[in-house]
């Protein structure tokens, strides 16, 4: 490992040849750019899995690249198993409230996801398109983490509307837009604007939105049950 | 990270000694490389994995191609370098054209059995005819070689009436027989 903490090409090339030759199943000794830059992708994404924050890592000197690697890859499928668990969650509450584009997102694409998603070979591919706009920003993060964070919202929220009657959402959502079936709208943010319209500005909402999603996380305990 | 750059360093130098170490089984064919002809296969190998946009990490797929040519009625030892050379650089394209999804080994045999049989040695028949007629099946979903191992797969495909030992045998008896 460098000064920065990077690894030396050779390190990792090393990791990718092994890997494409996994990938080959030993019955090919060439591989074209496209897959080749895959496998680095995906060797890259495994190690980035270490780095948690910008000030914290658990990349350390002491680790080679192949150690990272193997660490980062057993984390990839850690994280996998907790999305896994935060959709059986899910599921058990979720409401799509009539709109379409909520209810593909996570009856069909995210189990889409969990089909497909390929640890190994391509953990950096999201897959999907998750469509439902979520009022937070995901797309600094690919693979199995975008798709973490995309249910891990979609939880919160729906925790928040269950905690009003469903008559209630229904009606503010129909309030808002008469196609509620068609819409592509965040359903959070059109109820909690609602409930506080009167009282809070629109600088505010945002600001309770972002408290809620991060303290309702907070409470979050994913059991297999 | 800059994909050509790092694939760039990543040239998995041929040994020199991995190919002269063919000549042990190949000197039994009359088939010897040289010095310069293995350096020669090396230069041509990274130009062709360059222009195909082909990568080999580790051992390169050439002394396949010589352990299973080398016996071939069509080759002597004065195109010997040359043929391999363009043996190579064919392989490479149709790994590409028939996208991954035949082996090594499979590839190998039927570009083997062709060029000695269908192909009577001629490389630009080999090259545009049999393995363009086989892609394109692979490429529609054919999967039949898994099975043959790549033999015996061209006649399927064959869309040339060829050699017809019935049709011999009648023709024959009718001249003889005037």
């Amino acid at each position: 490992m460098d000064e920065k903490g990077r690894y030396q090409m050779e390190e990792l090339v090393s990791i990718v040849a092994k890997l494409t030759k996994q990938y080959a199943g030993y019955e090919s000794t060439s591989v074209t750019y496209e897959k080749a830059q895959q496998l680095m992708e995906a060797v890259l994404y495994c190690i980035s899995e270490l780095v948690i924050d910008e000030k914290t890592t658990l990349l350390s000197s002491n680790l080679t690249a192949e150690e990272a690697y193997g660490a980062g890859y057993e984390k990839v499928l850690e994280k996998v198993e907790q999305m896994r668990l935060l959709y059986n969650a899910l599921t058990k509450i979720f409401d799509s409230y009539g709109n379409k584009c909520l209810y593909d997102a996570v009856v069909k694409e995210v189990p889409e996801f969990l089909m497909w998603y390929d640890v190994k070979y391509n953990p950096q591919n999201t897959i999907v398109i998750l469509d439902y706009p979520l009022l937070v920003d995901i797309s600094k993060y690919s693979g199995i983490d975008a798709v973490f964070e995309y249910v891990k919202h979609i939880y919160l929220e729906q925790l928040f509307l269950h905690s009003y009657p469903k008559v209630y959402v229904e009606h503010i959502l129909q309030n808002e837009c008469k196609d509620v079936k068609g819409m592509i709208e965040n359903l959070f943010h059109i109820v909690l604007s609602d409930i506080m319209k009167d009282k809070e500005s629109k600088k505010r909402i945002q600001e309770m939105e972002e408290e809620y999603l991060t303290q309702a996380w907070k409470n979050v305990n994913l059991k297999e049950s | 990270m800059n994909g050509q750059n790092w694939m760039d360093l990543v040239m998995g130098q041929m040994q020199k000694e991995v190919l002269l170490e063919t000549n042990q089984y190949t000197r039994q064919y009359g088939l010897v490389l040289s010095n310069d002809d293995t350096e020669l296969l090396i230069e041509e190998r990274k130009g062709t994995l360059k222009e195909q946009r082909r990568i080999e990490f580790g051992e390169s797929i050439l002394p396949q191609i010589i352990y299973a040519f080398c016996d071939s009625s069509y080759i002597n030892q004065a195109s010997y370098a040359k043929i391999l050379a363009r043996l190579q650089e064919i392989f490479y394209l149709y790994k590409n054209e028939m996208m991954d999804e035949i082996t090594d080994e499979e590839l190998i045999h039927f570009m083997k059995e062709q060029f000695e049989t269908i192909c009577y040695g001629d490389l630009d028949y080999l090259e545009h005819t049999c393995l363009d007629v086989f892609a394109q099946a692979i490429r529609a979903g054919y999967r039949g070689y898994i099975e043959s191992n790549g033999y015996g797969e061209y006649d399927q495909f064959d869309e040339v009436k060829r050699w017809d030992s019935e049709l011999y045998q009648a023709v024959l008896k009718e001249l003889c027989w005037r």
